[in-house]
C-alpha cells in the first residue's frame, strides 16, 4: 500500500484524495474513493517506486567493501532507505555499487557484469579508487571506473564513511525521482526520437589507447 | 627537542660521505670471524664450498650472498642439514639494484630468499645475484611448495626465469601486460589495457562466455567446469577459481589472483617513508593498524629507533583490537557462506564499537594511517582507557552469542570437521603461518617465538589444535579473540604516560603548537613533509604476527627519502598458494567453508 | 679560458681523510674534495671570500679558536676537524643566532624546499627554540626592485653574496648594506628599482635563503614538484650551463649550473628568459600541409606523404637545396648531412642562413653574452655543412634552379639580412619543406611544415664558441605532435630509399665522433655534466674545414 502522506509531500503538481488542493468540492458519490485513490503523473509514480526499491549489487573489491558491509549491517542499516535487498547477481539488481579499487585485470569483468544488469540501472562509484583511481596512480590500476562504465554518483572518501555512502544513495534517489540520472536522460532522448548524440557511454579500451596516445 | 648527541670520533675512518649520518646506528657490523663462526655459515662452507660469496649481519639477520649455480645445493643443505633445518621458505622476492649508488658492485638483479628454521628460531636471507641480460636461476619448487607462487611473483615483477618451475606465468599483472613493473626502468604509471578475460584452463572451448559452465566428456565421464569469481559472493575478495568437477568432487582447480593488484610495492618506491602508511593500511584492510605497525617496525629497525613506552602500549592495544576485528569478520563471513547469517550481525556490532574507539584515536574508522615512524600520529584521547574498557566489557557478550550458537552446533560441526585439511608438513612447506598453521598442530606465534613490544611480559595462551580443518581454524580464532582481550586488559592496566612519538624531528613531525610559533619547528616540519625522513642505507626484514600470520616487510633503503625497495611478505599470499592442493578431491559444497576459513584479504593477497 | 699555471699541491688532513689540493684553495673547498660539505651561507666559489656568516667554522689543530673554513687557505700538514664537538656547537649556535629574527614564512616562501636554512637546521641544528615570537625584529617585506627582483628584508641572513655579485661580476653596485646592528639590511638606494643590469637575475640563485626572489618565478610553483634536467642555454653561442626546471611539460625557470670553464655560476637575463620563447604562444603543435594553395593542419602521415612526393619531384629534376640550422644539435645535423646527401641528393647545402656564423666569437657584453644568437654554429662548421653559401642557394632559387627546398629550421630565414629577397626567392621554389617550432606569417610560403621539437625536448650536444662539446638533456617530451627533426629525417629517408644513421643521441654522437676527426674521438660518456673539448683543441673558423 502506498504511503499516501509520503507521496503527497510538498511536491507541486501532486494531487490526491486526502489532500485535494484547491478543487476541494467533490461530488458526494465520490466520497468513498477519498481514502483509496491518488492521482499523479505516471513517470513520477514510477520514479518514486524505483527510487525506494533499489536493489544494490555490491561490486566489492577492496577496503570500501568492508565499509559497505558496515552500511548494510545493523548499526547503519541501509534498509531505512529502501536499498537493503543486496543481490549478488547482476541480473536481479538495478544499482551497482562499485566499492573498491578496480584494476586493469578486473576491467573486462566489471564491464561484463554491468552489461548483465537489466535496465534501468544505476552505478555508484564508492570511494576515490572507483572514482578516479585514488592515490594509486599506478601501472595496474584503472583511473576511475568511468573509463569503462557510466557513473551516476561519485562518493568521495578512502573509504567513504557509511554516512557518506548513504548520502550518495540519497542523492541518487533524488536524481532518480527527478529523472536526472544518466540512464533516464538517454532514455528520454531516445523516446523523443532524437539522434543519439550523447557522448559515448562506454569507452572501449581502443578508444582509451587512442586518447592516451594523443595526450 | 633534545639535540642529538654528537658522535664520538670513530676510530677508523668512516666510509659514508655524509658526516651527519655516521652517527646513525643501523645494525651491528660484525667482523668476518664472528660471521664465519655462525653455524649456518660454517655448515654451508663445509657442505657447499665456494657457494657463499659474502655474508653480512644486517640488524641481527644473517644475509648471505650465494652463487646462482649453487642455489639448489645451498637450499637443500639449509633444509636438510640436521644442524640447520630451515624448514620454511618464507618468501621469495626480487631486487633491481640498477639505481643503487655505484661502488656497491655486483650484478643488477638479485633474487632474494628468506628462510626460517622453526627448530632453531633463526632466519637467513639469501641474495642470489643474477645475470643482468639473462636473469635465470633454478627453481626451488621441488624443495619448498611456497616457492611456487613466490617465484611466479618475481617472474611477473622482474622477469627472472626460474628453471624447472612447473607453471611460470604472470600471477598479479594481467595476461596482456608488457614488461616487468618492479624493474627500476619501468615508469610507475605506464598501464596496459586488458581487452578480455582469459580462462585458466586453456583446454576450454575458446568461444565459451566467461563464467558460464561447460561440460566436457572425458571418455565416458562428464567433467563439468565451473567458474567462481572474481566477483562472487563467496569469495569475499577478488580472486578467481576455476574448477573441474567430477560429479560433486573437485577434480582439479586453478586459481587466478591479481584482481586487486594495486602496485603497492611500486607505489612505495615512489613515495616517502611517511607517505607509505596509507598504502599499508590498504594491505589487510580488516586490521589496517597492524600493517601500519608492521611497516613502522621495519623502518624503526633500520633507524635503530627506540619508541616511547606509551607508543608501544597504544600499538599493542590497537593491534590486539585489530586482531579481534579481523577474526570477527573472518568468522562472520565464513559463517554467512555456510548459511548462518545471524552471526554476521553479532560479529559486526562489536566491530562498530572498536571502530568508534579507533575513530576517537585518529579520526578514521577503517584505513587508519595512525602509525608513524617512531610512534603514532597523535596521542589517544584522555578517556582512552575508559573507552577501551567499555568496549572490552561489551565484547564478550557477542563472542558468547556466537560461541553458544555455533561452536557446539551439530550442523556446523558436520559441515566443518575434517573439511579443508592440509597436513602439517605441507602447511610448513607452503610457509603457512598464523591461526591456520596453529590449527595444524604447530605452536608457532611470533609474539611468543620472537617477542616484540614486550609481549613476553603478557600472560596469554597460544591456542593450538591438531585437526587442521575448518572447525579448528574457527575455534582457534574464537580463542584468540579471548586471548587478545586478556592482553588488552593487561596493557590497559599498565598504560603508561609520556610522549606518543619520539622527540626526534628528523623522523617525527614537531608538535603543531611549535610549528606555528617558531621557525625551527616550522622548518623541520617542512623538510620532513616535503623531502621526507632520511633513513640510512641498509636492508632489513621485520616481522609481526598479524591476524592472518607472519606479516613481513623487507626494506632496502639507499639513504634517500624514499624506500629503494619495500617488499611485503603477505601471510595470505602464501596461505592462499596452497588452495589448489587444498581443494583437490574436496566436495564443491565444502569450497565456500574452506575458502572463508583461510581469511584471505585481497588487498594483502594481491598488494 | 686561459690555462692557469699549475700551482704546487698541498696535503692536509680533514676529519681523518687526506686531501691533496692546489695551494691557495680554502679549507672549505678542500673538504669538498674528500666528500665533506661544510655548511655555509656567505661563501660562493665564484665570488671573493667574505667570512661573514660564520657557519663554516672548523677546528684547526694548533689554533686557539675556531676558524672560518671559507677564509682559511690550506697549509701543508694542516689537521682540520669538521665534526668536532666545538665546531658542531658553534654551528648550532650560529644557526640559532641567524634564525632569531627569521620570520615564519616557509609556507609562503618560494625558497622553501631549496633553502639552506631548512637544510642546515635539519642537518646541524636540532636545538630548541628560545625566541618568543613577539620579540622578533621586523623589516620591510615586499620591496619591489624593478622588473625582475622582489626583496624581503626580513628573510635576509646578510651573507652579502648579492652585494659582492653586483660589485664583482655585474658591476652595477645595485645592492648594498644599509644601517647597522640588528636593523642591518640589504637594499638599493631608496629601495628604488634596479636598472641596466642584465645579470641581476643571478642574485636570486645565489641568495641562500628566500630574501631575493624572482618575479618571474614567485608563487608559480613549489620547487619540490619541479623536475630538473641538466641542459645548455641555446640563446647564444656561449653555451651557458643551465638546469631546466619543469613540471608536466611546462618550464618554470632556467637556473645556471656552475661550469668554471664556460659561465662560472652565471647566466644572463635574456638567456634566463629564453624558456618563454621556446614554449610561448605560437608553438606549432601539428604538421601543416598546403592544400589548394592554403596551408592547413594535416596528420603526420599526410605530411610525410606530401614531403616524400615533393622531394621525389625535386630529386627527379636534380634541383634540391637543403638548409641546415645552427639551432640543431650535432646529432641532428649529422643525420641531416647524411639525409641531404643520400636521401635528398641536394645540390646545395648550407647552414649560414642569417650570417650569424661570423659573430660566433664576438662578445655582446663584457661578461658572458655573444653576438651569435644560435647555439651551434660551431657544430655546423665542424660538420662541414657550409658546402655552398646562402647567397648561392638564393641565387639558384631566383634562377628557378631549385624545385624543392628543405629547411631544417624555418625561423632562421626571418633573420636573414634581406628578408624580402628571401621571400621573393622562396616564392619561386615549387616546394618548400620546413621544420619549425613556432608559427609565423612567412611560414605560409611552405608546402609542408613539420612541427619541430625544441632542444629542451630532446637529448643532444651543442658546440659552443670555445669548441666545447656540451650535452643537453631532455627536460620533458615534445609538446603536441612535435617530433625531433632527426626522427623525421629517418622516416623520410626510409621512404625515399636512402640510409641515414639512426639511434639514440648517445649512439649517434659516438658514431659521429668516431668518423669526424674534428671531434677528436670524444665519447658521449666523456661529456659528463660539464661538457668537454676535443683533445686536439682546434677552433674551426666558420665555414672552413
Amino acid at each position: 500500500m502506498v504511503d499516501v502522506k509520503r507521496v503527497t509531500g510538498p511536491t507541486p503538481g501532486m494531487e490526491n484524495a486526502a489532500n485535494p488542493g484547491p478543487k476541494s468540492e467533490m461530488p458526494r458519490e465520490a466520497e468513498p474513493f477519498r481514502q483509496n485513490f491518488i492521482t499523479t503523473k505516471l513517470d513520477y509514480f514510477i520514479n518514486w517506486g524505483r527510487k525506494n526499491a533499489l536493489w544494490p549489487m555490491p561490486f566489492g573489491t577492496a577496503c570500501c567493501a568492508i565499509e559497505f558491509m558496515s552500511v548494510v549491517s545493523s548499526h547503519y542499516d541501509l534498509s531505512r532507505f529502501g536499498a537493503e535487498v543486496v543481490r549478488f547477481s547482476p541480473r536481479q539488481s538495478d544499482l551497482m555499487i562499485v566499492a573498491g579499487t578496480v584494476v586493469d585485470k578486473m576491467g573486462p569483468i566489471l564491464k561484463t557484469i554491468y552489461d548483465q544488469m537489466p535496465e534501468p540501472k544505476w552505478v555508484i562509484a564508492m570511494g576515490v579508487c572507483a572514482s578516479s583511481g585514488g592515490f594509486y596512480r599506478a601501472y595496474h590500476v584503472m583511473q576511475g571506473i568511468d573509463e569503462i562504465v557510466p557513473v551516476d554518483v561519485y562518493v568521495p572518501g578512502c573509504p567513504p564513511t557509511p554516512e557518506g555512502l548513504m548520502h550518495g544513495i540519497l542523492r541518487l534517489q533524488d536524481a532518480i525521482q527527478k529523472g536526472e540520472t544518466r540512464v533516464q536522460r538517454e532514455q528520454a532522448l531516445r523516446a523523443r526520437h532524437l539522434p543519439d548524440d550523447l557522448p559515448q557511454a562506454v569507452i572501449t579500451a581502443a578508444d582509451l589507447a587512442k586518447r592516451k596516445g594523443a595526450a | 627537542m633534545t639535540p642529538r648527541a654528537t658522535p664520538e670520533a670513530p676510530e677508523t675512518p668512516v666510509e659514508h660521505t655524509d658526516a651527519r649520518w655516521n652517527s646513525r646506528f643501523w645494525g651491528h657490523t660484525q667482523g668476518a670471524e664472528a660471521l664465519r663462526a655462525k653455524p649456518t655459515v660454517r655448515v654451508l662452507e663445509e657442505a657447499c664450498p665456494g657457494a657463499v660469496t659474502g655474508a653480512e649481519d644486517r640488524c641481527g639477520d644473517l644475509s648471505l650472498t650465494v652463487r646462482a649455480q649453487d642455489l639448489v645445493r645451498v637450499a637443500t643443505t639449509l633444509r636438510d642439514h640436521p644442524e640447520l633445518r630451515y624448514n620454511m621458505l618464507l618468501d621469495v622476492c626480487g631486487l633491481d639494484r640498477m639505481l643503487l649508488p655505484e661502488g656497491d658492485g655486483g650484478e643488477r638483479f638479485h633474487a632474494v630468499y628468506h628462510f626460517y628454521s622453526m627448530t632453531q628460531g633463526k632466519r637467513v636471507r639469501l641474495h642470489v645475484p643474477l645475470d643482468s641480460e639473462k636473469p635465470e636461476v633454478d627453481s626451488l619448487v621441488p624443495l619448498y611448495a611456497s616457492a611456487n607462487w613466490g617465484e611466479r611473483e618475481v617472474f611477473d615483477m622482474y622477469g627472472f626465469k626460474f628453471r624447472g618451475h612447473p607453471d611460470l606465468r604472470r600471477i598479479l599483472c594481467h595476461e596482456e601486460f608488457v614488461g616487468h613493473p618492479l624493474r627500476k626502468d619501468y615508469p610507475p604509471d605506464r598501464r596496459h589495457m586488458l581487452s578480455r578475460t582469459y580462462s585458466s584452463f586453456p583446454g576450454l572451448p575458446a568461444d565459451t562466455p566467461e563464467g558460464q559452465r561447460v561440460s566436457v566428456m572425458e571418455g565416458d565421464v562428464e567433467k563439468i567446469y565451473i567458474n567462481l569469481g572474481p566477483s562472487h559472493p563467496a569469495t569475499h575478495g577478488t580472486f578467481r577459481i576455476q574448477a573441474r568437477l567430477d560429479g560433486e568432487i573437485i577434480d582439479e582447480s586453478r586459481t587466478e589472483i591479481g584482481y586487486l593488484h594495486r602496485c603497492f610495492e611500486k607505489m612505495c618506491e615512489a613515495h616517502t617513508f611517511v607517505q607509505i602508511f596509507p598504502f599499508t593500511d590498504r594491505l589487510n584492510y580488516l586490521s589496517a593498524f597492524n600493517n601500519n605497525v608492521g611497516y613502522a617496525m621495519a623502518v624503526e629497525k633500520l633507524l635503530g629507533l627506540e619508541i616511547p613506552e606509551r607508543a608501544v602500549a597504544i600499538r599493542v592495544i590497537l593491534m590486539e583490537f585489530g586482531r579481534i576485528m579481523d577474526h570477527m569478520v573472518t568468522i562472520g563471513t565464513n559463517l554467512v557462506d555456510m548459511g548462518a547469517l545471524t552471526n554476521f550481525w553479532y560479529a559486526y556490532l562489536p566491530r562498530e564499537e572498536i571502530y568508534t574507539l579507533i575513530e576517537a584515536c585518529c579520526g578514521a574508522r577503517l584505513t587508519v594511517s595512525y602509525g608513524r615512524i617512531g610512534g603514532v600520529s597523535q596521542d589517544v584521547p584522555e578517556n582512552f582507557v575508559a573507552l577501551a574498557h567499555g568496549v572490552l566489557d561489551r565484547l564478550p557478550e557477542f563472542v558468547d552469542y556466537i560461541d553458544q550458537l555455533i561452536t557446539k552446533n551439530v550442523i556446523f560441526q558436520k559441515r566443518t570437521r575434517g573439511v579443508g585439511v592440509l597436513p602439517r608438513d605441507r602447511a610448513l612447506s607452503y610457509a603457512w603461518s598464523g591461526p591456520v598453521l596453529r590449527a595444524t598442530g604447530v605452536q608457532f606465534d611470533l609474539r611468543r617465538a620472537h617477542p616484540y613490544y614486550g609481549y613476553e611480559t603478557y600472560d596469554f595462551e597460544i591456542p593450538v589444535r591438531t585437526g587442521g580443518d575448518v572447525y579448528d581454524r574457527y575455534v582457534i580464532r574464537m580463542q584468540e579473540i579471548r586471548e587478545s582481550m586478556k592482553i588488552i586488559r593487561q596493557a590497559l592496566e599498565r598504560f603508561p604516560g609520556g610522549p606518543h612519538i619520539v622527540d626526534d624531528w628528523t623522523v617525527a613531525l614537531p608538535p603543531k603548537n611549535e610549528v606555528y610559533t617558531n621557525i625551527e619547528a616550522l622548518m623541520a616540519h617542512f623538510k620532513l613533509v616535503m623531502h621526507g625522513a632520511k633513513v640510512p642505507a641498509g636492508e632489513v626484514y621485520s616481522y609481526t604476527e598479524s591476524p592472518v600470520g607472519e606479516l613481513g616487510f623487507y626494506l632496502v633503503a639507499d639513504g634517500g627519502p624514499k624506500p629503494y625497495r619495500l617488499h611485503c611478505r603477505a601471510p595470505g599470499y602464501y596461505i592462499f598458494s596452497a588452495i589448489d592442493e587444498n581443494l583437490k578431491g574436496a566436495m564443491i559444497s565444502d569450497f565456500a567453508a574452506n575458502l572463508g576459513s583461510l581469511a584471505i584479504v585481497a588487498g594483502e593477497l594481491d598488494r | 679560458m686561459s690555462e692557469t699555471p699549475a700551482k704546487p699541491m698541498v696535503e692536509l688532513t680533514i676529519d681523518g681523510r687526506k686531501a691533496t689540493v692546489p695551494d691557495g684553495t680554502n679549507v672549505l673547498e678542500a673538504a669538498k674534495t674528500v666528500g665533506l660539505r661544510i655548511p655555509n651561507f656567505c661563501y660562493h666559489p665564484d665570488l671573493t671570500w667574505e667570512g661573514s656568516c660564520r657557519m663554516c667554522l672548523v677546528t684547526i689543530e694548533g689554533r686557539p679558536k675556531l676558524a672560518p673554513s671559507c677564509c682559511e687557505p690550506v697549509k701543508a700538514g694542516m689537521v682540520v676537524h669538521v665534526a668536532s664537538k666545538e665546531a658542531e656547537a658553534a654551528r648550532r649556535a650560529q644557526l640559532e643566532f641567524i634564525l632569531l629574527n627569521h620570520p615564519l614564512d616557509c609556507p609562503i616562501c618560494d625558497q622553501a624546499g631549496e633553502c639552506k636554512l631548512q637544510d642546515y637546521y635539519v642537518e646541524h641544528g636540532h636545538y630548541e627554540s628560545r625566541m618568543p615570537r613577539g620579540l622578533k625584529v621586523h623589516k620591510k617585506k615586499v620591496v619591489d626592485l624593478g622588473e625582475r627582483i622582489v626583496l624581503d628584508k626580513e628573510r635576509c641572513v646578510l651573507c652579502s653574496r648579492c652585494v659582492r655579485f653586483c660589485r664583482e661580476v655585474s658591476g652595477s653596485h645595485a645592492l648594498q648594506f644599509f644601517t647597522r646592528g640588528v636593523t642591518t639590511e640589504i637594499g638599493t638606494e631608496n629601495d628604488g628599482p634596479i636598472t641596466g643590469d642584465d645579470y641581476i637575475g643571478n642574485v636570486v640563485d645565489i641568495c641562500p635563503v628566500g630574501a631575493l626572489t624572482a618575479k618571474d618565478f614567485r608563487f608559480r610553483q613549489r620547487v619540490w614538484f619541479l623536475k630538473s634536467a641538466e641542459s645548455v642555454c641555446g640563446h647564444c653561442s656561449t653555451g651557458c650551463n643551465i638546469r631546466v626546471d619543469s613540471k608536466d611539460g611546462v618550464v618554470y625557470r632556467f637556473v645556471p649550473r656552475r661550469n668554471p670553464e664556460v659561465n662560472k655560476s652565471w647566466v644572463c637575463d635574456p638567456g634566463r628568459d629564453s624558456y618563454k620563447l621556446l614554449q610561448g604562444p605560437g608553438r606549432l603543435l601539428g604538421p601543416r600541409l598546403r592544400r589548394a594553395g592554403v596551408l592547413g593542419p594535416a596528420s603526420w602521415e599526410e605530411a610525410l606523404d606530401a614531403a616524400q612526393a615533393a622531394i621525389a619531384h625535386g630529386k627527379g629534376a636534380g634541383q634540391i637545396a637543403a638548409l641546415a640550422s645552427a639551432d640543431a644539435s650535432n646529432e641532428a645535423l649529422y643525420v641531416f648531412r647524411a639525409f641531404a646527401k643520400d636521401a635528398l641528393g641536394a645540390q646545395h647545402l648550407d647552414y649560414r642562413v642569417d650570417g650569424s656564423h661570423e659573430r660566433t666569437q664576438v662578445m655582446a657584453d663584457k661578461i658572458l653574452r655573444h653576438a651569435d644568437p644560435h647555439a651551434n654554429n660551431t657544430g655546423c662548421a665542424w660538420l662541414g655543412l657550409g658546402k655552398s653559401s646562402m647567397n648561392a642557394v638564393l641565387e639558384a632559387c631566383e634562377k628557378d634552379q631549385v624545385k624543392t627546398l628543405y629547411v631544417m629550421r624555418a625561423e632562421n630565414l626571418k633573420h636573414h639580412p634581406d628578408p624580402d629577397r628571401v621571400k621573393r626567392a622562396l616564392s619561386r621554389v615549387e616546394h618548400v619543406i620546413a621544420h619549425a617550432t613556432h608559427d609565423f606569417p612567412e611560414l605560409s610560403l611552405a608546402s609542408v611544415v613539420f612541427p619541430d621539437a625544441t632542444y629542451l625536448e630532446q637529448d643532444g650536444t651543442f658546440v659552443n664558441y670555445q669548441g666545447r662539446v656540451q650535452r643537453f638533456r631532455r627536460a620533458y617530451p615534445p609538446i603536441g605532435e612535435a617530433w625531433p627533426a632527426a626522427a623525421v629525417f629517418l622516416q623520410l629517408a626510409r621512404r625515399l630509399g636512402g640510409s641515414v644513421p639512426s639511434g639514440s643521441a648517445e649512439k649517434l654522437f659516438d658514431e659521429m665522433s668516431a668518423t669526424e676527426a674534428v671531434f677528436g674521438g670524444l665519447r658521449w660518456k666523456d661529456l659528463g655534466l660539464m661538457g668537454a673539448a676535443p683533445r686536439a683543441a682546434q677552433t674551426v673558423a666558420a665555414g672552413e674545414r
